[in-house]
């Protein structure tokens, strides 16, 4: 299932990507988030994805990543993931 | 225990020597050669002056290096460019430090005076630098006390931001990527532990901190700055750690957890645990460490490896001694050698089973003070490369007074020597070199005139051969002037008008005394003065020197010097009851006469022929005022010595061997002969004298 982040996706819209992100992960054992139009992330959406990346660990889904550009690698990278 | 002050000051009176040499080696290497490293180097070599001075009390020389410093700041952060004024200046510098810490009070009072001058110079081009690099970096212009002394520092960063953060507009993801952005982050350590299950999360809530080491070359407030709009209502922590980072800080032994928490590894609270496991474990805190997954081996490893550096930088791995004191281990040495000898001796008169079991230990024993005697004689040689490079700025400095290019060229830096030789070569080096600067060496019209490269080369040579040093001066420059020598020794009466000379002997000339063939007189050569007293400096280190020259081509000044003044090689020599010693290194052969070889030449005195050769006959006997069992030279023995150029044969009446002779030094009341050099004493005891062959011939002559 794939899941694409809108344009200028902050922190005014991370509630709903929360709720996207638990509903998917509810109904698939894979879910694909599609970073193409970012340029950047929001620690609270790298947070969501951290905490996402652990209860997949723990239930054995999948999380991957698409389109994710340097500068946001990076961020992530910062905020506390091995990429 | 507490050091004394005046214990501190020598030991910075040591230490400084040291590093100026050294400085000055690397500002004159820095001269149209700038490459980063050396000017670390040098930098690193004011900065440990400025330290040691401060510790020292020399609250002046503190002072000056820290100005000093901060000039070269700027050149670390490319702001100010090395030219031949700021080599100059650091030259300046340089020479204000040796006369401050090693001048006269005149040389103190002269810098004193000098002192304002070069703080302007330097405070003028740190002005100037500043104000055309306003425009640029503000954090690499102008140094600071927080800017410090390395241009990298290392910072430990811990944040931690208020759950409610993101209502303020402030996003701490985009703080610590500002951050990233002016340097590096060494090690990032993302605490997750108040991050929720997933179905518990509050999306927008804060639970991320962190802590890392970062890189940069940013001072502390700049980094600061960046955490200027969160720092009042979270808890931002900064802390400068480059000391400890680099393990620089000795001041006191780190723990190995301290290590891994200063480099970012762990965190402080794991390390609580870690510490708080290990009392209940009693287990070493690496495996503990390494059990929880905290940190790799690898981590580990190099914690302890920087650990016992640390430690072994406050231990001190060596030890700087007196010289007199190896002096007096090596007389005692030489006492060993010859009570050993005597035994020997008692044991060849015996006649027993029991006696060859003590002849084999004591050839044990010999084996071993052999092994100890050339371990105390290692410790006293030293790399002859601290004297080459001293001259660099001397070449430099000499070659710009008279308007010369030069390059100069050091070989052989790691070939070791006596101290005590290295200590009296300088000199004579230095007259050489001189020598070659003022007269061999061309102007760039001349040499270009001869089809030569515009800049002359001037090359200092150490090397090892057949047990000797070799020291070589050579210069590509015009050579000396054969003509010339002659005219000057005829009309000096060194040989007539007529006379057939060897080219050899020609050269050699110039090391007599008054022998100038120089148009001009330099600061220090050119007087007929020099290259007389460098032969009589070089002789009494019972050396020897050789001058080789092709018209057009250069010189090469030569010399031959022993690695030790301690021990040497002799011959024993009986004269009626004495025993002398011989240096081996001047012996060239022992002869028989007949008795027709022997004459009187009148002016020349009594010869013997030595392979178709008059050479001068010495009677020891007679020389010493002595008895001898022979009087006529052919029922003796003639040794054949050398000195320099010239040959002599002594009247010995027996040779009695060669031995390794510690040579003890005899006071000036006791022997005022030139042509006695020590004594040595041998296995029965008895003292026997050594004889200085230089010292000899030149009593002789007169």
């Amino acid at each position: 299932m794939d899941l694409k982040l809108q344009k200028n996706f902050g922190i005014k819209n991370v509630k709903k990507f929360y709720k996207d992100l638990h509903k998917m992960l509810d109904e698939d054992d894979t879910v694909v988030i599609d970073f193409s139009d970012q340029n950047r992330i929001h620690l609270a959406a790298a947070t969501v994805l951290l905490s996402a990346y652990r209860e997949c660990k723990k239930l054995k889904k999948t999380i991957k990543l698409k389109n994710v550009n340097d500068d946001v690698k990076n961020q992530l990278f910062l905020a506390g993931f091995n990429v | 225990m507490s050091i004394a002050i005046n214990e501190i000051q020598e030991m910075f009176l040591e230490e400084s020597r040291e590093i100026l040499q050294n400085l000055e080696t690397d500002i004159i290497q820095l001269e149209g050669n700038f490459n980063k490293e050396l000017f670390d180097n040098i930098f690193r070599y004011v900065h440990t002056l400025k330290g040691s001075s401060g510790i020292a009390g020399f609250n002046n020389l503190y002072e000056f290096s820290h100005q000093l410093e901060n000039l070269m700041d700027l050149v670390r952060s490319e702001v100010v460019k090395v030219d031949e004024k700021i080599i100059d200046l650091l030259l300046e510098c340089l020479d204000w430090f040796k006369s401050m810490i090693f001048g006269s009070d005149s040389d103190k009072k002269t810098a004193e005076g000098n002192k304002q001058n070069l703080l302007n110079v330097i405070f003028e081009i740190i002005q100037k630098s500043i104000v055309s690099d306003s425009g640029k970096k503000n954090l690499k212009s102008a140094p600071s006390a927080q800017s410090g002394s390395d241009r990298l520092k290392y910072y430990r960063i811990k944040t931690v931001f208020r759950e409610d953060i993101y209502e303020f507009g402030i996003d701490p993801l985009s703080i610590i990527e500002d951050l990233s952005k002016n340097g590096r982050i060494v090690k990032r350590k993302v605490n997750k532990s108040k991050l929720p299950d997933f179905s518990k999360i509050n999306p927008e809530k804060c639970y991320i901190s962190w802590e890392m080491i970062f890189e940069t070359e940013l001072n502390y407030d700049r980094i600061s700055e960046i955490f200027l709009f969160v720092n009042d209502d979270n808890s931002i922590e900064i802390s400068d750690i480059t000391e400890k980072y680099l393990g620089r800080d000795v001041s006191s032994e780190r723990k190995i957890g301290e290590i891994l928490v200063d480099k970012g590894i762990i965190s402080e609270e794991e390390m609580e645990n870690v510490v708080l496991e290990q009392q209940k474990l009693n287990s070493k805190i690496g495996d503990i460490i390494l059990e929880k997954g905290l940190a790799s081996k690898e981590d580990v490893n190099n914690a302890l490896q920087e650990q016992t550096a640390v430690r072994s930088r406050i231990e001190n791995s060596t030890v700087r001694v007196d010289t007199g004191k190896l002096d007096s281990l090596l007389n005692l040495l030489g006492e060993i050698v010859i009570n050993q000898s005597s035994i020997n001796r008692i044991a060849e008169e015996l006649d027993d089973e029991v006696v060859f079991k003590l002849k084999n230990s004591l050839h044990g024993l010999d084996r071993t003070t052999r092994e100890f005697q050339e371990q105390i004689m290692s410790i006293r040689m030293v790399q002859i490369g601290a004297t080459f490079e001293q001259f660099r700025r001397f070449v430099r400095d000499s070659a710009k007074e008279s308007g010369k290019e030069i390059n100069f060229v050091i070989e052989g830096k790691e070939t070791e020597l006596d101290k005590t030789v290295i200590e009296k070569i300088s000199d004579p080096l230095k007259h050489m070199i001189r020598n070659s600067i003022d007269h061999g060496i061309e102007t760039a019209e001349d040499r270009i005139a001869s089809g030569k490269s515009p800049t002359g080369n001037l090359t200092l040579r150490a090397y090892h051969q057949e047990g000797n040093v070799f020291i070589e001066v050579k210069d590509d420059g015009h050579g000396l002037n054969t003509v010339k020598i002659r005219k000057k020794a005829v009309s000096l009466g060194l040989i007539s008008e007529d006379e057939e000379v060897s080219e050899s002997r020609l050269l050699n000339f110039i090391f007599n005394p008054g022998f100038s063939t120089a148009d001009q007189i330099g600061a220090l050569s050119g007087r007929g003065v020099g290259m007389d007293v460098v032969r009589t400096n070089i002789e009494a280190l019972r050396g020897s020197i050789e001058i080789f020259s092709k018209s057009g081509e250069g010189t090469t000044i030569r010399i031959k010097l022993p690695l030790t003044l301690a021990i040497i090689e002799g011959m024993l020599v009986k004269v009626g009851v004495s025993i002398y010693i011989i240096p081996l290194l001047s012996i060239i052969e022992s002869i028989q006469p007949k008795e027709e070889s022997v004459k009187t030449i009148e002016g020349k005195g009594e010869v013997v022929m030595v392979r178709g050769e008059y050479v001068p006959l010495v009677r020891v006997y007679d020389f010493f005022g002595i008895n001898s069992k022979y009087q006529n030279p052919w029922e003796g023995l003639i040794v054949v010595v050398e000195s320099g150029e010239e040959r002599i044969g002594l009247l010995v009446d027996e040779l009695l061997g060669q031995q390794q002779i510690v040579i003890k030094n005899l006071y000036h009341d006791i022997a005022t002969s030139r042509a006695i050099s020590g004594a040595a004493i041998l296995g029965n005891g008895n003292v026997s004298l050594i004889i200085d062959i230089h010292g000899l011939t030149s009593e002789y002559r007169h």
